[in-house]
């Protein structure tokens, strides 16, 4: 199955993936390989087959509405580079426009 | 050339659980963050989400209630992007096996009942809270993974006001349901609009903008009506509207453009395969239809109907169900639907507003206040009395007598008091008092009575006929 470099660069970009053009010529290698080699359901007779969402027959599995123990603030951002106070930092991700003009 | 406005809403429906949706971290409001997170919700390599069993029924409940046809087979899926409220880099929701579509809400307009149709219900979880600072942006994942209902309906509202009945309907439902707290101020009900304007008898929908960001009923009202009125403006001076998600600021009552650094669109949804489908337990929808209590609309119905109450105090009773049942239990002992309404409605409604308190916490139960009220309904207490003793019995836990007692406009012991009205008598009953003298001494319960009349039966009962004897014994 034939991929556009366009289609790489989307997909990298949504991962948040920054390729050069040598990874890109050789990812988009790689995911036609997946792509084509996946395609050859198609070969297949799959008139009577019911689509399936899970790869195990298993449905309805729950668990009762019972508090467990968290692990606490100081073990859940022991691990973090950038903390400030009880909170991860991160770099800002939102900025708003002035407000819309009639 | 008119315009008409064409509304849809999203609403968000934090699950009353007291667990998150895939794993046993408490759902608390106001924590210390981060404190109230596991290595399920934080998204951490291998391991395992389990649905709760208790969100799943609440949804089941309200899909019921509101109409939906339930999904035989339903299931999640992730729904993919990057965000850093978003420990996992996807959300667990549901895509296109929803497990509710369709349904219903009914809401009143000034030309009438309307139904507004829904286009699903669906499950999914919360993410968590990011603060904003100029340093960078501040995460507390405390939220992530609260079990959500997302309630979607069609573009069938036609204006502001409607959008905010269908919201306040929908709430008393999910209250009634007791399927979420609907506190708006602490986000546990959220609601994003979708609204577009087009000249009235255009088939085609306008070009429409999100909204998001509104925090209260009356936020959405007014934050739709800018909207509209912007559209608008922007049509008839010759302009397009832009596709936009637009962020309603309630501080300054106006909208700016939000502006995610990058906004996927491009969820590329896949079914979750750490969760298993769901199979529909027709026996299970039974149980929970026949557990419906009645909703806040058709209770709203009956008290116009069983109470003969206006659909305005109607109305005020039903918004809150035990505020409801309080006024139900009480018209029940009392007997009287309009005296119980009034009172609900003024004395025991103010005092809940003042105190700032929930009906259960009322210092009168329906019990006392019906002991009162049926005083007030035989006459034997003046509304203006009724008043003072009902502010007495919120600081006492004295019997009715004794408050009455206490307040003086209860029994009237003082003969000085007395006697004028057991002259009267003796006087309009003359007959009567020639009987008595002439040896019929049954016939002094007939002049007690009488007395007793006039005095609207506060009289004390003994000294009143210590009084008749004394006149009667003074020959006058
Ligand atoms: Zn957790």
């Amino acid at each position: 199955m034939e991929l556009e470099v366009s289609t790489v660069k989307h997909i990298a970009h949504l991962s948040r993936l920054e390729l050069s053009d040598s990874e890109l010529e050789r990812f988009r290698g790689q995911l036609m390989d997946i792509l084509t080699f996946v395609e050859s359901l198609a070969d297949l007779d799959l008139e009577s087959v019911q689509p399936r969402v899970h790869a195990v027959e298993v449905t309805n599995q729950f668990r009762a509405d019972h508090p467990h123990e968290p692990l606490g603030t100081e073990e859940v951002l022991a691990g973090t580079a950038d903390r400030q106070g009880d909170t991860f930092r991160v770099p800002v991700v939102v900025d708003t426009e002035d407000v819309l003009e009639d | 050339m008119e315009y008409e406005v064409v509304v849809g809403l999203e609403v968000h429906a934090q699950l009353a659980t007291r667990t998150k949706m895939f794993c046993g971290c408490p759902v608390r409001f106001g924590e210390r963050p981060n404190s109230l997170v596991c290595p399920i919700c934080l998204g951490l390599p291998g391991v395992l989400p389990v649905v709760n069993e208790s969100a799943y029924h609440m949804s089941l409940r309200t899909a019921v209630a509101l109409g939906c046809e339930l999904a035989s087979f339903t299931k999640f899926d992730r729904k993919n992007y990057y965000y850093p409220d978003l420990p996992k880099n996807y959300q667990i929701s549901q895509y296109d096996l929803p497990f509710a579509e369709g349904g219903s809400v009914p809401i009143s307009t000034p030309g009438g009942e309307k139904s507004i149709r829904l286009v699903r219900v669906h499950m999914e979880e919360d993410a968590g809270k990011l603060v904003h600072t100029p340093l960078g942006s501040l995460v507390d994942l405390n939220r992530a993974g609260t079990p959500l209902m997302e309630i979607v309906s069609e573009p069938d509202l036609s204006s502001p006001e409607e959008a905010r009945s269908y919201l306040e309907e929908l709430k008393r439902m999910l209250e009634y349901l007791e399927v979420c707290d609907c506190n708006m101020e602490e986000g546990s009900l959220r609601c994003d609009a979708n609204l577009s304007v087009r000249p009235v008898g255009q088939k085609e929908l306008g070009v429409k903008t999100e909204i998001k960001n509104m925090n209260s009923f009356s936020g959405v009202e007014k934050a739709l009506t800018y909207e509209a009125g912007r559209q608008i403006r922007t049509l008839v001076a010759g302009g397009v509207i832009e596709q936009a998600t637009l962020l309603w600021h309630e501080d300054r009552e106006e909208t700016s453009v939000m502006r995610t650094k990058e906004h996927a669109h491009d969820y590329r949804y896949f079914p979750e395969p750490d969760l298993s489908p769901i199979v529909l337990d027709a026996k299970k929808v039974e149980q929970i239809r026949g557990e419906l209590p009645e909703l806040p609309r058709t209770r709203w119905q009956r008290f116009q109907a069983d109470y003969d109450l206006s659909e305005y105090d109607a109305e005020v009773l039903i918004r809150d169900r035990a505020l409801a049942d309080y006024f139900e239990d009480l018209a029940g002992r009392v007997g009287q639907g309009k005296l119980a309404a009034n009172w609900v409605t003024n004395q025991v409604s103010a005092v809940l507003n003042e105190r700032k308190i929930p009906v259960a916490e009322c210092p009168v139960s329906s019990d006392r206040l019906s002991e009162l009220l049926l005083r007030v309904d035989s006459g034997d207490l003046s509304k203006g009395m009724a008043g003072k003793v009902f502010d007495s019995m919120l600081g006492s836990d004295a019997s009715l007598d004794q408050l009455i007692e206490k307040l003086g406009g209860g029994q009237i012991s003082d003969p000085d008091t007395l006697r004028p009205l057991v002259e009267e008598v003796f006087g309009e009953q003359a007959k009567i008092v020639e009987d008595i003298r002439g040896g019929k001494d049954k016939a002094k319960n007939a002049l007690f009575g009488k007395v007793m009349g006039k005095t609207r039966g506060r009289g004390n009962p003994e000294v009143v006929r210590g009084l008749i004897e004394e006149l009667l014994a003074s020959g006058s």
